[in-house]
Order: structure tokens, then sequence, then C-alpha cells
């Protein structure tokens, strides 16, 4: 018998098939992955579109009087957002030992720099609107659309943690019971990741 | 090496039932996103080829590569069924333990889930195969359009 046979024969017993990987999550977690699995679809979903759009758009992109994206606040939004997952892993593995010190500090950060890449996203939708607006054209439809439809993320996320918070604060968050900081954590590291691809297709691939 | 390799079968059997369940489905949507993002980017750029490579022979190929990843996955995902819906307790089975029988039913949905969708995007693909055959390349590309 080879080693490829072996393998496959040890790989297809019932005993090693029904093994849960990834182990030990909670019903609520997988909730979770299943929620953002369609929520990154629809996110695919407006960027294939915005790409069909400049595909098929015969002149400069972007169209009309539109000037390029300028990346300043786009580079500093992506610095915030990417840079609030930190504390939040901290405050994380905190609540694992069973420190609600470290959870309420990571939160409290991870808070306060989402309000501030909300800030600057309104600063930066206060200024293109000055230069365009949802209806002007096709462009600014797309750019509006998902770059508000991630906004409007942000927000839940910034709520969602703002509960986590005040549930630590009144001692319900404890080191045996701490799955809702992992949910909420998840939610809030894909939202980032998601800005990252945003930032890529509508900002930096603008540029092109 | 037997031990080595049943210890690597066993340790890689859960992911080759996840393989099982969103092979097929990932396969399908990469093969949707890349021909078709290929196909409309080369047509609209007035050409017919990539790199000196024509554009039908190329989009066969990233049809051959996907339907090929979609069909393994369907395939294990149907062996993965079968055993786990006929498994005894000679081979690691379920009898008298409520918990393992409850696993291995939540496995045996799984599998056959990613049997029948796996059915359904191998067909896709393959269909989306036969149009890149029989149609010309850039015979769907959209018109230009202005802003």
């Amino acid at each position: 018998m080879t080693a490829a046979t072996t393998a496959t024969a040890a790989a297809m017993r019932p005993s090693a098939l029904r093994r849960e990987v990834p182990a030990g999550r909670r019903a609520g977690w997988w909730g979770m992955v299943l929620f953002l699995v369609t929520d990154l679809a629809l996110f695919a979903a407006l960027l294939a579109a915005y790409f069909y759009l400049r595909f098929v758009t015969s002149e400069q992109w972007p169209p009309g009087d539109i000037s390029e994206p300028k990346l300043l606040k786009a580079w500093i939004m992506t610095g915030l957002l990417l840079g609030s997952s930190v504390p939040l892993v901290f405050a994380d593995l905190g609540i694992k030992k069973g420190s609600r010190a470290r959870l309420l500090a990571g939160g409290i950060l991870t808070v306060l720099l989402g309000l501030a890449f909300l800030y600057v996203q309104y600063r930066e939708f206060t200024e293109k609107l000055r230069e365009f607006s949802p209806s002007t054209n096709a462009y600014g439809s797309a750019f509006f659309t998902i770059t508000g439809f991630h906004g409007l993320h942000v927000i839940a996320g910034v709520l969602a943690l703002s509960f986590v918070l005040l549930a630590a604060a009144t001692g319900r968050i404890t080191r045996s019971h701490h799955a809702l900081v992992r949910i909420v954590a998840l939610y809030w590291h894909t939202v980032g990741a998601v800005w990252v691809v945003i930032f890529a297709s509508l900002y930096l691939a603008a540029q092109l | 090496m037997t031990a080595t390799a049943e210890r690597l079968g066993l340790r890689a059997a859960p992911w080759l039932l996840w393989f099982g369940v969103v092979g097929s489905g990932i396969a399908w949507s990469l093969h949707t996103l890349v021909n078709w993002g290929l196909a409309e980017t080369v047509c609209r750029s007035g050409h017919d080829a990539v790199l000196g490579v024509p554009l039908r022979p190329l989009l066969g190929v990233f049809v051959g590569v996907f339907l090929t990843v979609s069909v393994a996955s369907t395939l294990v995902a149907w062996r993965a069924w079968r055993s786990l819906d006929t498994g005894t307790a000679g081979d690691g089975g379920v009898d008298g333990d409520d918990l393992a029988a409850l696993r291995q039913q939540r496995a045996a949905v799984m599998a056959l889930v990613g049997f029948g969708s796996g059915l359904l995007f191998s067909t896709m693909i393959l269909f989306g195969g036969i149009a890149v055959l029989v149609l010309p390349a850039c015979a769907g590309s959209s018109g230009v359009v202005s802003s």
C-alpha cells in the first residue's frame, strides 16, 4: 500500500472526518461567520460593479471633471482602522486571561479609533460633495455607495463595541464568558480588511 | 512511513471535508471572476491576445483548471459522504456514543451539501467552458459607454 493510499484511507475514516475544525466555536461565532460571508459577497458585488463601470467607460477615470481621489485622508483612515484592530486583539487576549482592565482599555481605544475614522470619513465626504454627488454620474454613485456602506459597518461596529464595553463594565463579561468579545472582534477585523480592499480599489487603483 | 502517512491523513481529514463543501463554490467564483475579468479587459482594449497568447485557448485553460478543482472537490465530498453515511463502530463509528453520532451526522450533512453544490457548480463551469469553445472570445463584450 503506497503512502498516498494510506493517507487517503486514513483521511476518509468517519472518526477523522467528523472532527470539528475549527473546534470549540460557539453557535454565535458561526452565525457571525455566515453573516460576514454574505456581507463580503455584497461588497464583492459592489466592487465588481465599480470595476465594470470603469472598464466600460471610454473616457478617463474618474469621468467628467472629477479629479483623481486624494490619498492623504484615505491613508489616515486606513491607518486608523487597521491600527484599531491592535488594541482589540490586546483586549481579547486580556479578557481570556481574566483582565477586565485590559478589555476596557483596549475596547475604549478601539472605539476612539473607530470614531476618528468616521470623523475623517465625514470630512472626506464633505470635501467630495463640493466636487460631485451620488447623482453626478455612475462614478459618484459607486463611490458614495461603497464607502458609505462601509461607513455604516464601522458605525455598527462602534455600537457593538460600546455594548461590549457596557457589558464588561457591569461585570457581565468575564474570563469564562467572553465569547461576545471574540464575535464582535471578528466583525471588526473583517470590516478593517474590507476597507483595505476598498482603499486599494477606489483610491490607489484610480491613480493607475 | 506508513505511520506518518496515516497521521497526515488523519490531520488532513477535516480540511478535506471543508474542501469538499466549499471547494467547488470557490472554483466557480474564481472562474467567473478571472474569465469574465480577463475577457472584458482584453476585448475592451481592442485585442484578442494576452502577451501574445490568444485569448480563447487561455480562457479554455482557465476553464480546465477551475473545472478540475471543482470536480475534485465534488469527488471528495462524495467519498466523504459515502464514508460518513455508512460508518460503523469498527472504523471509528458511532455506536453507543451520542455526541460522536451527532458529529458524524453533522459531517455527513456537510458532505452531502458539498456533493450537491459541487455537481451544480461543476455543471456551471462546464457550460461556461462550452461557451468559450463555441463562441468567439469577444462576442459577449459589452459596448463602450461614456459617463
